[in-house]
Order: C-alpha cells, then structure tokens, then sequence
C-alpha cells in the first residue's frame, strides 16, 4: 500500500506540496478574503459588542473620494519615480567606477564587499541613523555642509523638505543594491568585443552606450522589476525616520494604510485602501509576472 | 595639481597627463563613495560610545577625547531588551527553517513533477503573486485574525507570519535552482528504481545544501530586520529589536546613545552572516533570475 504510493510520483508530489500550499493558504487567502470581507464591512471595534453589517462599497467610496487617500497615492508615486532613476544612473556609475581597470583591483574588491552594508542595515537602524545625521542642528550632514558654504538644511524637520531627505537616504541605500548586480553583469560581459572597439578607435562613451549598456539589457530589466516592487511596499525605515511626518509630509500610501488602521483603529477603512492599493498593482504585477517567469521546461514524470 | 611636472619632462606627454588627471578623479570619485557607506556606521558606533555630554553640540564632536561603553551597558544590560533580542533569534531562526523547507519541497515538485489540472503553472503564478503584495495589505487582518485566535503578542503569530512572508521568495529561488540543475542523475536514480523520496533525499538535497542554505540567509536577516508584522501583532512578550529600537523614535527620542547602542548590537549579527555568505548573496539578489 505504501508502497505502491511512494511509486507514485504524482501523489508523493502532492504530499511534497502540502506544507507550502498549507502556509499560503493561512497566509495569503484567508487573511485576503478576510480584509475582503472587512473592506465591504460597516465595523467599529471601538463600539464594545459592534457586529459586521453589510455595508456594500461604502468604505471604497470614502476612500476614493477622500483627499488624504489620493495625497498619499501621490506621495507614493512621486517618491517611486524619483528613486529609481536616481539609483539606476548612480548604481550604473558606482559600478562602472569599481569595474574600472584604473582603480588599483584591491581597493574596488574591497568596495564591492563594503557594498553590503547599505543593503544589510535593517531599516529601522537606517532610519534612526538618518535621523542622527540629519539633526539640523547637531547633525553632522548641516555641519559638513556648512564647511562648503552651503547654507544649513531642514531635511526631514520641515514639510517642504522631508520628502526630497526621504528619498535621498533610499537613494543612498539602494544604490548599492543596483551598484552590486550591475557589477556582476559587467563583469561577466565578453572582453573580445570591448578590446576590438577600443583598437578601432572607439571611444570610452561610445562603448559604453553601444556595446556595454545593450548587453546588460537583461540586468536593468530585473534591476527595475526588484526595485519597483521595493519601492511601492517601502514601510520600515520612513516609519523611523519621519513616521509619515512632519504633518502628512512624507506620508506615503503604505504609512496612510496603517495609520488609518493602526493609529485610528478604522480597519474597514485601511482595508478598503489597500484593496484599492492592490487593484492599482495588478496590472504592474502580471506585466512583471509574464516578465519573470520563463516558460519552457520539461518534467521527469513525462 | 602635481601633473603639472609630467609635461615638462617630454614634449608630447598629453594623452599621460590626461590619463592621470582622469585616474586622480576617478580615487577621488571613489574617496566620496567610501565616505558615504563608512561615514554613517562610524557615526552610528561613534554615538553609542560618547559620553552624553557630546551629543547636543555645535559643531557636532567627530572624535571625542574619552569614549564610554556605558550606553551599551543601558542598552544590553536591559533585561527587557535581553528578552526582545532572545524573541528576535528564535523567530528568525524558526521562520527560517520553516520557510526553507517548505519553499524547498514546494519548488522541488513544481519543477521536476508534471501536476494533474497544471498545477505547476497555476501554483506558481499564485506564488509569484503573493510576492507581490505590500505586507501593509496583509498586517490588519493578521492582528484582528491572531487576535480571534489568542495569539496577539505571541512568538507563534510571528513565524506564522514571517513564513508566509518568505515562502514565496523561498520558493521563486529553490525554483529557478531546480531548473538550472541538470536532471540526468536523477534519470540515472530513476531507471535504477528510485522512488521520488529517495531521489529527492539522496540525490537533490546533497547537491542544493548551497543553494538553500544561500536562500535561508536571505530569509533570515529579512526576518531578523522585520517591523511592520512585530510592530501590529506584538506589544510586549514576542517584541523584537526593530520594534524596541522604533520605539525610540517616539518616547526616548533624546535617548540617542541606548538607541545608537541597540542599533549596532541588532545589526552585527546581520553582518557578520552577510560577510560570512557574501560571495553567494550577490547572485541571490537577483532571486535568481539573471543567469550568470
């Protein structure tokens, strides 16, 4: 009896999938259709004894017509689309300037290790780090500036610049991440098309725009795939640099979502948003699936 | 700066000078890199080591006279603190196994094993598209579901979490393994009489020890690094360190030495194990995608 299962290839595979379909479906499904639920819910765990009522697409429609909601969206999309360029030309010239053949290999090899430690910082420490080197007055960024002649800054203390301090230490710390990927795919490009141009005259820009950049197609694809999706969940380390602050500054959608349910207790509310959230991903979500997932393949049990 | 000599020494040394002024702008180039990764973590230890009296002051002190280690004494010897740091390894450390074995077993049959229904294809779409999902999405109902089941502020409401948070990652990678893995030994096991058990068991496994192991540091500091799910589901007995050291931010905000303390302390374990796999994780960051 045992056996004849285990020969099965097809049955002990199901067995093999039960724990992580088991895990998705209490971590995923459930808690989904759950906030689904909620979503069309007129709730108030404030109230002692309140009960779901059905409250149709009450919750969608406050969220949608409320400004707060859309300010946050906006915050969020202003924030994602500076980052990213910003770090993909940084990374692309941190890489370039630790792939260079005139810097001494040692110096750039050890770079490329110390390259990690952007990327390891837990966020919240990021957070309070920057929080340190910002202080506007007993920080040392306004000092160090100041011996330049720039004039001190506000950086995340003043609405009007938080945003801009924000996006700069994302920036800074994710910079290393575009840095350390590229640097792998320039240094496995072919040396024999790169030393023929440079003996047929071709300048330094000119090989890197025609033949380095083209080739590392395939990098800057999966590069603004990982970084997009980054972007838009980022939580952690504005939560301990500003925590959406000063006022609704730097309050993007991911903040919104939890104040409105953490803070104000409304989950009905947070839950109708972030369902709002998700149907705006989707279609980013299934361009970057079809991207990601590679199609042909062959199984043993054909 | 001093290139000017080179032009004296022979007529047409041009192109040398050239050269030599774009190296010197390349160090320097590469001086400011250095000083932005290294600058904020000098700052950081710095101020876990100063004496209070440095700390609000105009200009700001680089290299104080006298160091203290009192802050980490504050902030080590906490038994509150000793206790979150206790809670952080062992979820990290559970949610870690879990996560690795079950996205291993899932990723192994997604892609050796033809599914009835194509539950290979469907599996992984859904896979990929838990992936997806801002965690914020899922952190309201996970408090009020752990809270229906009594499970608010306890270690068990963590590692359930965190292995749903990992499995797709887990997965996605262990697959893209699997694929590249050349299947001829395991035809070889399978005309030998095999079953897929002792296939897996031992063929694969042995060979995908890096592999996993590559994937299980990944999901450990992202564990060990986590706020949002601590920060809604703990509030006392399972709190961790991202929690403790947010919660600085609001009630201890002129607390900068503890804080700075803490801040170290919770992140050299990340980087000792990030030095220790850093030849591997750089290709791990790519989930694997790029082949290279």
């Amino acid at each position: 009896m045992l056996g004849r299962l285990l020969r099965d290839d097809r049955k002990v595979g199901l067995l093999f999938l039960i724990p992580g379909v088991a895990a998705l479906l209490f971590t995923y499904v459930v808690p989904l259709l759950y906030s689904l639920g909620l979503s069309l819910a007129d709730w108030d765990i404030r109230r002692p004894g309140s009960q779901w009522a059905f409250a149709g697409l009450d919750n969608y429609l406050e969220v949608l017509t409320s400004d707060a909601f859309w300010e946050a969206g906006g915050r969020s999309l202003v924030y994602t689309l500076v980052a990213l360029p910003v770090q993909l030309v940084l990374g692309t010239l941190v890489a370039l300037l630790l792939t260079d053949e005139r810097i001494n290999g040692k110096l750039s090899a050890l770079t490329r290790v110390l390259l990690l430690i952007p990327l390891m910082l837990p966020p919240v420490v990021l957070g309070i780090l920057w929080r340190l080197l910002l202080n506007v007055n007993y920080g040392p960024t306004n000092h160090l500036l100041g011996l330049v002649g720039i004039e001190p800054l506000t950086w995340v203390s003043a609405p009007d610049t938080a945003m801009m301090a924000v996006i700069m230490v994302e920036v800074i710390s994710n910079t290393c991440v575009v840095a350390m990927i590229l640097i792998g795919g320039i240094l496995s490009l072919p040396v024999e098309p790169l030393r023929a141009a440079e003996v047929d005259g071709a300048g330094p820009l000119r090989i890197l725009f025609e033949i380095k950049l083209p080739q590392l197609a395939s990098y800057y694809l999966i590069i603004i795939l990982i970084r997009l999706m980054d972007l838009l969940k980022t939580f952690d380390f504005i939560y301990a640099l500003t925590g959406g602050g000063p006022g609704e500054a730097t309050l993007v959608l991911n903040l919104y979502i939890y104040r409105v349910g953490q803070r104000f207790l409304d989950y009905p509310l947070a839950s109708a948003a972030s369902w709002i959230f998700l149907i705006i991903l989707l279609p980013l979500s299934i361009w970057l699936l079809l991207r990601a997932v590679s199609s042909s393949r062959e199984y043993l049990n054909d | 700066m001093t290139d000017t000599t080179a032009p004296l020494a022979a007529p047409a040394p041009a192109p040398p000078v050239r050269t030599r002024l774009e190296t010197l702008a390349l160090y320097v180039c590469l001086f400011v890199l250095l000083a932005v990764i290294i600058f904020p973590i000098y700052w950081l230890v710095l101020n876990s080591l100063k004496f209070q009296r440095d700390f609000f002051t105009n200009p700001p002190v680089y290299f104080p006279p006298e160091l203290t280690l009192g802050h980490w004494g504050e902030a080590m010897g906490n038994p509150l603190n000793q206790r979150y740091m206790l809670n952080t390894a062992v979820v990290a450390v559970i949610s870690t196994f879990t996560a690795t074995a079950a996205g291993t077993l899932c990723a192994y049959v997604l892609a050796r094993i033809r599914m009835r229904w194509r539950l290979n294809g469907i599996l992984l779409f859904a896979i990929l598209i838990c992936r997806l999902f801002p965690p914020v999405s899922l952190a309201i109902p996970y408090y009020l579901l752990m809270r229906q089941f009594g499970l608010l502020d306890t270690q068990a409401a963590l590692v359930i979490a965190y292995t749903g948070l990992a499995l797709p990652f887990v997965t996605w990678m262990m697959l893209t393994f699997f694929q590249d893995l050349p299947k001829e030994v395991e035809r070889a096991a399978m005309v030998d009489g095999c079953t897929v058990v002792q296939r897996f068991l031992w063929v694969v496994l042995p060979m995908s020890v890096p592999a996993m192991a590559v994937s299980a540091t990944f999901v450990f500091i992202a564990v060990w690094n986590e706020l949002l799910y601590a920060i809604t589901l703990t509030t006392l007995n399972a709190k961790t360190i991202p929690v403790a050291i947010a919660s600085f931010v609001g009630d201890n905000a002129l607390a900068w030495g503890p804080m700075s303390a803490l801040s170290v302390a919770s992140f050299v374990p990340v980087l000792l194990l990030a030095l220790a796999a850093q030849r591997y994780l750089i290709r791990g960051l790519t989930f694997g995608a790029v082949k290279g």
